[in-house]
């Protein structure tokens, strides 16, 4: 999943960009409002962490606009004004989700996979297809009960494929959306991964669409 | 939850230094001299008259007598006819005539009986001359002297007329005790009128005094303007205090506020570097930092509630506040379901700042939702009792409910019935503040619909 992550504080902005990527999330930073503005309204993000506090557009101002641009990504709020007016200034400008510094790493972490998942239409935080079952909180995977060992990368594909279940996903939106700006793209890479996807899980469940993409869909065996 | 009044502005401190003491002494003190020095003017005067009047009519006498007077053919002096007063002819009237000279032995009027007048016949005299002196029988005599030539005589016969003083004086002293209770009448009334001016006059003061009063409670903003001119320059320059004042506190609020936010995202800096530090360390300083954030909400809530003391007379829509809350309830806490039943009319609003209402109601609700059972139910309903109309917010939930001997605990800072539940413990601590400032009241017990905690808060409807 890609993140943008909104801080205009350097060292705070630093400790939860590696906090995300530690949790497997692809981050991109912006530290003031008038970037995150344009990040926001050009690049397609999974969420969104934004700080209130900002320097040339304040966050609210820059949710606002968001939301009008139609841009429907979840939004998780940073801010240090806990009052309840500023909580439904925020949420009722498009906000998601409110978070009071200080805060701890593990309650972002949750609170942002619960605004992805919920956002792709997953109520819980076990993800199933078939015999797969991924659990979001520890980044686990299972088949029939048994734990799969994948690597970060191949977490990251297979949780983006399964947070979008039955539609059929590029490999450059694959690309965009696992990977860091900063990172060296291959979109030969994407074929790696799912190959060695397949051969760790061996059950059927990610489908190749010629020209297209790929789609996670239940096995036949499964669905019968 | 009212505040109690001020202390009287009279306590402590003597009457005499008051306004209305001053105003009524200076009076006091102007109208008794007034009054005497008109009494002795009055009376002084009166005393000449009579005296005067006393003098022109031993005048009158005494020409009477001299046309009244001849000199015999022995030369001796006689009178032709007699004066014609009676009071001449009374004994020891007072008014007595006698008629001497160097040579002759006087001639007397019958009044004077057996007495004689002391005269000196041979001194110098002016043309008339008065005098005062004792009497016969211990009277005071107010004498006519004057020496004349009569046709035929040889030497000046002096023509001596008196009157009697005593009947004067006493005139006078019969004068003077009507004047006295004449002027002191007067007196009285003019103090009266005077003390009748001075509270009429100073009412304005008392105006501005409840003024006062009613923005020290809450009921008003400034001081109203139709006082009377003499007191508006005050009035002016106290609504300008005022508006310095609430800037001030506006400003220490938003200090307060900039430096409690401030220290937020280094707390959150120092929460996170420990978390990656040594487990210890870690923990030590998790501790401190919920430790710090604890004293900076419960201190940035108490500022904010400190600013809005005096400016009770706030009013929000209590139902628009309500919606917004569940609203952010809602999405906050997705496994609660919160319904919402207003039965008051729309636009209803209640005493309380549009801010204030969100936290006491984003707490209480918020609270629910935490420690409920997925279920929360809101309820708007107008409240009419003697003390006047009200809006009741009553906020209930399926949960456990409170025990009576906890409810009270609750409501303490930082207490926390359940800790296994995030929080502060501050969040009633802050409604209850807040709840005080607006003159709005809280109870607990149990819900009818849900069965858990129901929490009554009361607002005065504006």
């Amino acid at each position: 999943m890609r993140l943008l992550l909104v801080e205009d504080e350097p060292q705070l902005a630093e400790q939860l960009a590696t906090g995300l990527k530690d949790g497997g999330y692809a981050v991109d930073v912006a530290n003031n409002g008038e970037d995150a503005l344009h990040m926001g309204s050009v690049e397609s993000y999974d969420a969104v962490v934004l700080d209130l506090g900002l320097p040339v557009i304040d966050g609210v101002s820059v949710l606002e606009k968001w939301r009008d641009e139609g841009r429907k990504f979840p939004v998780l709020i940073l801010t240090a004004r806990d009052g309840w007016s500023e909580k439904v200034a925020g949420l009722d400008a498009g906000a998601d989700d409110y978070v009071t510094k200080p805060f701890k790493l593990e309650e972002v972490l949750a609170r942002l996979r619960a605004l992805i998942r919920r956002s792709k239409g997953h109520s819980q935080s076990e993800l199933n297809c078939g015999p797969v079952m991924l659990d979001t909180k520890t980044s686990r995977v299972f088949v029939d009960g048994a734990a799969v060992r994948l690597t970060a990368q191949e977490f990251k594909l297979l949780s983006y494929l399964m947070h979008h279940a039955e539609e059929v996903v590029s490999r450059t939106e694959l690309t965009e959306h696992i990977y860091d700006q900063d990172f060296d793209r291959d979109s030969n890479t994407i074929e790696v991964f799912v190959n060695r996807i397949r051969k760790k899980l061996n059950v059927p469940i990610i489908q190749t669409v010629r020209g297209l993409g790929y789609r996670l869909e239940e096995p036949v065996e499964s669905a019968e | 939850m009212q505040r109690a009044a001020g202390p009287s502005s009279t306590q402590g401190r003597p009457f005499w230094r008051s306004l209305s003491a001053r105003l009524f002494f200076i009076a006091l003190v102007w109208v008794a001299l007034l009054l005497i020095g008109a009494s002795i003017i009055f009376s002084q005067l009166f005393s000449d008259y009579l005296t005067g009047a006393l003098d022109d009519r031993l005048e009158q006498y005494g020409q009477a007598l001299i046309g009244a007077a001849q000199i015999d053919d022995a030369g001796q002096i006689s009178f032709d006819r007699p004066l014609g007063q009676q009071r001449f002819v009374v004994p020891y009237s007072g008014f007595y005539w006698q008629v001497g000279s160097a040579e002759q032995a006087p001639l007397r009027s019958r009044s004077l009986w057996d007495q004689v007048l002391e005269v000196n016949y041979t001194g110098a005299q002016p043309d008339v001359s008065l005098s005062v002196r004792p009497g016969p029988d211990g009277q005071i005599l107010r004498v006519l002297e004057r020496d004349v030539f009569l046709p035929g005589a040889k030497m000046p016969y002096r023509f001596v007329v008196t009157g009697n003083l005593d009947e004067v004086r006493e005139e006078l002293a019969n004068f003077n005790s009507t004047l006295f209770w004449a002027m002191g009448l007067l007196g009285l009334g003019v103090i009266a009128v005077v003390a009748l001016q001075i509270t009429y006059g100073l009412r304005p003061l008392g105006r501005l005094r409840r003024a006062v009063m009613d923005i020290r409670s809450s009921k008003a903003e400034r001081i109203p303007d139709d006082l009377p001119p003499e007191v508006m320059p005050l009035v002016g320059e106290m609504n300008a205090l005022l508006d310095q004042n609430e800037k001030t506190v506006d400003r220490a609020k938003t200090q307060a506020g900039n430096l409690a936010h401030a220290l937020k995202t280094p707390l959150s800096i120092l929460t996170n570097e420990a978390q990656a530090g040594q487990a210890s360390l870690a923990a030590t300083v998790e501790k401190q930092v919920a430790l710090m954030r604890r004293h900076i909400d419960y201190n940035l809530a108490r500022a904010r509630a400190a600013t809005h003391y005096g400016r009770a007379h706030m009013t929000a829509d209590v139902g628009n506040a309500a919606q917004a809350i569940v609203r952010v309830i809602s999405k906050l806490h997705r496994g609660c379901t919160v319904h919402l039943q207003i039965d008051i009319a729309e636009g209803t609003r209640v005493h309380a700042g549009q801010q204030d209402l969100e936290e006491i109601l984003g707490n209480l609700i918020e609270n629910a939702a935490k420690f409920g059972a997925g279920e929360v139910l809101v309820v708007l309903k107008a409240h009419t009792d003697g003390a006047g109309r009200h809006v009741d917010c009553l906020v209930e939930d399926n949960g456990p409910g409170i025990e009576a001997h906890e409810r009270e605990e609750i409501f303490a800072r930082g207490k926390r019935l359940d800790e296994t539940i995030p929080g502060t413990g501050l969040g009633l601590s802050i409604v209850t503040d807040l709840l005080d400032v607006h003159g709005a009241s809280i109870a607990m017990g149990t819900s009818p619909a849900l069965g858990g905690l129901q929490v009554r808060v009361r607002f005065k409807q504006a």
